[in-house]
């Protein structure tokens, strides 16, 4: 499967979604929708918080899957809280 | 991955249990080596040789003064910078940090450097300013250790701060600047008390 661009490659400006199409009965809806928060996130970003989701929140077991330390992981989360707040913000 | 890192960076992928017993080994071997050697600690990056010889006691106290003191300082101002700095974080930044140290003191016991100087010195004081007394090979050799010295003093900083940065998450180059003014200045004072 692809995946969805979230910034332009041209000017690194926010994309947004422009059309969606049924995949049953090929309706087509066109219009300028902006993009969920969570899939303005890079994809390692939306990785990160899938497996914070699956580990129950516990950076300690996170750290040791990431085989990172626990300070990296912690940093991690507090730079993407902070950018999830931003983005909150622009929008 | 994990062993560019060892070099590079230890904060960023290490257990912080496993930071802390490498740093504590090290700890204990470089008191013993500074022992051994009838040297004592004089703040955090030199050593002096004492007229009176030292027991493993007092240079594990010192040893430990020389560790707890930037360990505070750094805490406090981990602290201001992000609330959520946590102690073992700190602590082992600074029993990891004076590792390249630590191997200066034991290159520089293996190479026999204090009978260098003291030729050396013997040397000048003959009217020697040449040197031309002194075997150039050993010149060299202790050349060499001199830059290498000053290539481990630099990697204890860059240690320092790269471990500071991940203890308090900091992206600021400010930031990592004041972390190594404040080690320097902390250390120019402790060396009046001890």
């Amino acid at each position: 499967m692809k995946k969805i661009p979230v910034n332009c490659p041209c000017c690194d400006a926010k994309l947004k979604v422009a059309k969606l199409i049924c995949d049953s009965c090929d309706t087509e809806v066109v219009g300028k929708f902006t993009l969920p928060l969570l899939m303005q996130l890079t994809i390692e970003e939306q990785e990160f918080v899938l497996n914070f989701l699956k580990y129950s929140g516990s950076l300690k077991e996170m750290a040791n899957q990431m085989g990172k330390s626990y300070p990296t992981v912690r940093n991690i989360l507090d730079d993407l809280i902070h950018k999830l707040n931003s983005l909150a913000n622009e929008n | 991955m994990k062993i560019r890192n060892l070099f590079l960076n230890p904060f960023l992928d290490f257990k912080e249990r496993s930071l802390f017993l490498v740093g504590i080994v090290g700890f204990l071997l470089s008191s013993y080596l500074v022992y051994l050697s009838g040297e004592q600690f004089n703040g955090f990056m030199h050593f002096y040789h004492p007229e009176e010889a030292v027991s493993l006691l007092a240079v594990l106290k010192v040893h430990l003064y020389m560790v707890l003191a930037p360990f505070i300082l750094f805490y406090v101002m981990g602290i201001i910078l992000n609330n959520k700095t946590r102690i073992i974080d700190v602590l082992n930044v600074m029993l990891i940090a004076p590792f390249p140290l630590y191997l200066m003191l034991l290159l520089s016991k293996l190479i026999n450097q204090d009978k260098f100087t003291n030729e050396i010195d013997k040397a000048l004081k003959n009217g020697d300013h040449t040197l031309s007394s002194i075997d150039k090979g050993q010149m060299i050799l202790f050349g060499v250790f001199g830059i290498l010295a000053l290539f481990l003093l630099f990697y204890q900083f860059y240690l320092l701060v790269k471990g500071m940065n991940v203890a308090v998450n900091n992206k600021k180059i400010w930031i990592s600047i004041l972390f190594v003014a404040l080690y320097f200045m902390l250390d120019l004072g402790i060396q009046f008390y001890f």
